[in-house]
């Protein structure tokens, strides 16, 4: 791909649109970064297993217990909405 | 003595005692914010009920009632955690107007031990930043010098608290963002064990690296907080069944001085320290080692890869925390012809510049054929990261290291340059990517500049740590 | 000739209290008005975090234990990232790299098993309705726990398709996981299909089928896509890659044709929540509600009871009817019999009324003093129908319907009835004994009309055959 297609596709995927602007100077950033990122690359990572969260934990579930809650404030804070339904445009 | 020169425990002390009403501690706050806070630009929000609560207090005191332990005590909270009924804005423009539906549990708990919040304060915009220059409402000003940054990115937090504006303050780190800030405003400031508190209503940034911590101007209001706001929540899958103790108790009991096992990582002391940060923290080591203390230098080889590692996972979870801003169910909205035209003009729009670069790199780490090569590698250098502290662990009981490379740097300096501004978080942010505890004590200043050491304690060793902080505050700050 | 090949993704509903990752309540029917049953979690507020409900993970469990699937020791729950209105986060907490099972199948009464690639836990998403250019969200279903059934492309005809589903179908019932109703949305199934020319290894270009509502698309969505794939390929044509949507109403498939998002989803383990480790002790535990399942139970019924194909289908299609028949053939024998009433009468009615066995006041118990009475002609088969009948619609129970209405008979009664018709017909009886046998039915009608419909016909003959057959030697 080429860069500017990357950076194109990169924003579709994360949904934000940049001005012509904004397109230049993040390509240059993200160049510039993703650089930085190839020190990596240095590390015998062979065997290494990743983590995922610093600490060890697992198993934390709960019972399967239903609680109604007053959900109307959820609505009031939609951008629009009507008969409490949150409202979009179009999806096509 | 100013009002503001006592702790949490001296003021609520006192006004059980009645020498001292609720509604004049919070007077004297709002008041030292309507002072300063035009200047230093502090808080976001000021929460006008606030001297309504104060008066309930005082009522519930005058007719003998029961009242919670820390009554009337005014805190400031940064303003990506929730409070219910207030606006949280994470210092975004896509967020404003958005009323918090409920409590953040650490929130909740500080409620429920009578805390009052005093106002909601600046950040860098959804916590990305190192200096409180990327928020929509403009930058925070250290205290010290206005001209120059107040740390990030919970800068808002530190000022509020280094100036007088509020008793003590929460904040977010995932990188540095409560110790940093402490550290240019000369305050204390903890980044707790990773599931020591809650994270449940704090807006995530990067969700297996945040910890909400008290910022605060002495460790026993560090100690209370934290004591108040740890333990397990059934809310946050994350956070530890581990008992929590009374912090604040520990701090005073067996008044024997211990002796500490301190490891100084030489990575951490290399060429990247300047030198006027360097000269105050020597000294500050020289008077550990006239104490006896066992101080010797130790290697933290992987920590170079640190940054790096920090930046890939932290804007992953970050491109994936923020899709939720979408302009659908809360904040604001431009609007388009279709649904996917709205989504993306909303977030082209009202996310600030830093935020948009730290989304679409983090979407880049974690898309097809990438996975691999950034995501999957940082994480497994994280795990190299762990290990060189526990090796570290197993003899030693504290790391020390310089919180910041350099003294608070002017406004606007490292502003047009990402790379150069994330290496502010190159002390900071391997406690994150290992869950470590860590803590800013400020140890003294250079050119009417505070400079801060940071504290790395082992796992959930918090009481430890804070006891060490007490001694150095008694001994030799104080 | 060419040969067909199919893999179907079902998702299957769980029937739990309350959604995956909060408390609030999994119901989101119809009567429950929009934007009711949510929360901070389920319409990603800022702040909040998801807790995994233990009760979707024994579900699962059990499904994966049914289908004989490897269940994971360590498994963890990823994001799927998209953005789409009914998708509160902006990612779906779902299953990816670390699965609950795999390896799994579904044997086919052919005895072909159809291979489950794997068997993993995720969250449904909010509901849209599309109205005038605006889209209107409810978040009532985000949030319901699903099981993602994958299947290896093992089917080789809309047939198999069909018993396929109707197995599964019948599995998560007999479970008690889901209610497995594809016109309510709790089983929703997507196919992939692809021809290739008979004997050939390589598989052709796959195409994904969405949208199939109901059980009886399903066949016809599948052959109408076979029917175009070939006419493609006989015209010297190529299929192309793509997903296609069932249109009931014409009943054939349609391309998408909308710009499709690239499909990079960006999964990666949701730090909100924590790896779960399955012990064997929770396998033990749950492996206790397993049950016989369907196929099982079928065969098990043509081989017991000696019934054909249709009725151990039609019995073994719902747990508590299998159940049921079992039972009552414990009380009265002749499961040919009882199979008869209840896969012919009884569902017949039920049918009709729309109502399921559980819901009636019919029990085994009830159902066997009926038969009993039958078998011993204590009452007739057209009464017994009718109490049936009456029973189930509108709920008594039969035996005290036969009470009620003094519908039992017996031999003794109905000779004076049989005299009397005799008599007051002597034309007739003269022409039966002439020869003209066939006229013993106007008799037993008369009977019956009497009778109301009270007397046995069968019983009836009999009597009249004695009694003509004396009659007649009275003529001679």
């Amino acid at each position: 791909m080429k860069k500017v297609e990357l950076v194109r596709y990169i924003e579709k995927l994360s949904a934000i649109k940049l001005t012509s602007d904004e397109e230049e100077k993040f390509s240059r950033y993200f160049e510039r970064v993703i650089d930085y990122f190839k020190v990596l690359n240095e590390m015998e990572l062979g065997e290494v297993e990743p983590v995922f969260s610093a600490l060890p934990m697992k198993n934390v579930t709960r019972e399967d217990r239903a609680v109604s809650r007053d959900p109307e404030k959820i609505v009031k804070n939609a951008p629009k909405s009507e008969e409490n339904y949150f409202k979009v445009p179009k999806t096509i | 003595m100013k009002l503001e020169d006592f702790s949490i425990f001296e003021l609520s002390y006192l006004l059980k005692k009645r020498q001292i009403r609720a509604v004049e501690i919070v007077e004297r706050y709002l008041s030292i914010i309507e002072e300063k806070n035009s200047k230093l630009n502090a808080f976001i929000s000021v929460n006008e009920r606030a001297l309504e609560e104060a008066k309930r207090v005082d009522e519930s005191i005058s007719r003998g009632e029961a009242i919670p332990p820390y009554a009337g005590i005014p805190i400031a909270v940064k303003d990506n955690i929730n409070i219910k009924g207030m606006e949280t804005t994470c210092a975004s423009e896509i967020l404003k107007g958005y009323i918090a539906t409920y409590d953040a549990t650490a929130v909740r708990k500080l409620r429920e031990k009578g805390f009052i919040f005093i106002g909601k304060t600046n950040m860098d915009e959804f916590a990305m930043g190192s200096s409180t220059e990327f928020s929509s409402f403009g930058p925070s000003r250290n205290p010290h010098d206005p001209e120059r940054v107040a740390g990030g990115s919970s800068g808002g937090s530190a000022v509020a608290v280094a100036s007088g504006m509020a008793q003590a303050a929460l904040g977010s780190d995932t990188g540095g963002s409560i110790r940093l800030p402490a550290s240019f405003c000369g305050v204390y400031g903890l980044k707790p064990t990773y599931g020591r508190v809650s994270r449940y209503g704090l807006v995530a940034y990067a969700s297996s690296l945040d910890q909400i911590g008290p910022i605060a101007r002495n460790v026993e209001d560090i100690a209370i907080l934290l004591s108040v706001i740890s333990g397990w929540d059934e809310n946050d899958s994350t956070t530890s069944t581990m008992p929590v103790s009374d912090f604040f108790e520990y701090i005073f009991e067996n008044r024997d001085r211990e002796t500490y096992r301190i490891a100084l990582p030489e990575e951490y002391w290399g060429e990247g320290l300047s030198i006027e940060v360097r000269k105050v923290l020597e000294e500050f080591l020289g008077f550990l080692k006239m104490n006896l203390f066992k101080i010797e230098k130790v290697s933290l080889p992987h920590t170079k890869y640190a940054i790096p590692s920090y930046y890939i996972i932290a804007m992953a979870e970050a491109s994936s925390n923020l899709g939720r801003f979408d302009g659908v169910r809360y904040g604001r909205r431009v609007e388009g012809r279709t649904f996917r035209e709205m989504i993306e003009n909303t977030r082209g729009e009202f996310f600030g510049e830093e935020v948009k670069r730290r989304v679409l790199l983090g979407t880049f780490v974690l898309s097809a054929g990438y996975y691999e090569d950034y995501y999957l590698k940082a994480q497994k250098a994280r795990t190299l990261i762990i290990n060189d502290f526990k090796n570290i662990f197993r003899e030693y009981d504290f790391v020390l290291a310089p919180t910041s490379p350099t003294l608070p740097f002017r406004i606007g300096e490292k502003i047009d340059d990402p790379l150069k501004m994330y290496l502010s978080d190159i002390y900071t942010v391997s406690p994150n990517l290992a869950g470590l505890p860590a803590l800013n004590i400020p140890v003294g200043f250079s050119n009417g500049l505070p400079v801060g050491i940071q504290l790395i304690g082992n796992y959930f060793s918090e009481n430890r740590m804070l006891k060490f902080a007490y001694f150095v505050e008694k001994e030799y700050s104080g | 000739m060419m040969d067909v090949v199919i893999g179907l993704e079902v998702h299957v509903q769980l029937k739990t209290k309350s959604k995956i990752f909060c408390s609030c309540p999994a119901d989101y029917t119809k009567d429950i008005p929009p934007n009711t049953h949510i929360c901070e979690v389920c319409t990603g507020q800022p702040g909040s975090l998801p807790v995994f409900n233990k009760k979707v993970l024994e579900y699962g469990v059990l499904l994966s234990l049914a289908t004989e699937s490897r269940i994971s020791k360590l498994i963890r729950f990823e994001r799927k990232n998209y953005f789409y209105p009914d998708l509160p986060k902006s990612y779906q907490i779902s299953q990816y790299r670390a699965p609950l099972s795999y390896g799994g199948f579904i044997e086919l009464k052919s005895g072909k098993r159809i291979r489950l690639q794997r068997i993993h836990m995720e969250e449904d998403a909010g509901k849209l309705v599309h109205v005038a250019g605006e889209t209107f969200i409810d978040f009532n279903r985000a949030g319901v726990p699903l099981l993602e059934i994958v299947t290896e492309p093992d089917i080789s005809s809309p047939d198999e398709a069909v018993e396929f589903l109707t197995l599964l179908r019948e599995t998560v019932r007999y479970l008690g996981i889901s209610d497995g109703d594809m016109e309510e949305g709790s089983l929703r199934c997507d196919a992939n299909i692809s021809l290739k020319p008979e004997g050939e290894d390589r598989l052709g270009t796959k195409v994904e089928i969405k949208n199939i509502n109901s059980f009886k698309f399903v066949k016809r969505a599948l052959e109408f896509e076979i029917k175009r794939q070939t006419e493609v390929l006989k015209s010297g044509g190529r299929v192309i890659q793509e997903t296609r949507l069932f249109n009931e109403a014409k009943g054939t498939t349609e391309s998408m044709r909308t710009k499709e998002e690239a499909h990079d989803y960006r999964y990666f383990p949701d730090p909100d929540l924590v790896p779960i480790e399955i012990s064997q002790e929770l396998i033990d535990r749950v492996s206790e509600d397993l049950v016989e399942l369907p196929l099982q139970k079928y065969w098990r019924f043509r081989k017991e009871y000696g019934l054909n194909d249709e009725r151990a289908s039609i019995l073994k299609s719902d747990y508590y009817m299998a159940e049921f028949f079992e039972r009552t053939v414990k009380f009265v024998g002749n499961p040919e019999k009882v199979a008869n009433w209840m896969t012919v009468e009884i569902t017949g009615i039920l049918r009709n009324v729309g109502k399921e066995l559980k819901e009636t006041p019919l029990t085994p118990e009830n159902f066997s003093s009926l038969l009993k009475l039958l078998f011993e002609g204590k009452i007739s088969r057209p009464a017994a129908k009718s109490v049936l009948k009456r029973a189930l619609e509108i709920g008594e129970d039969p035996i005290q319907l036969i009470e009620n209405e003094g519908l039992l008979q017996s031999r003794g009664d109905l000779s004076p009835l049989i005299e009397e018709i005799l008599r007051s017909h002597a034309d007739q009886v003269k022409d039966y004994c002439n020869g003209r046998k066939k006229i013993i039915s106007f008799f037993i009608g008369q009977a019956m009309k009497i009778t109301r419909g009270k007397a046995d016909p069968v019983e009836l003959k009999k009597i009249f055959e004695e009694k003509l057959k004396d009659a007649c030697k009275g003529l001679d």
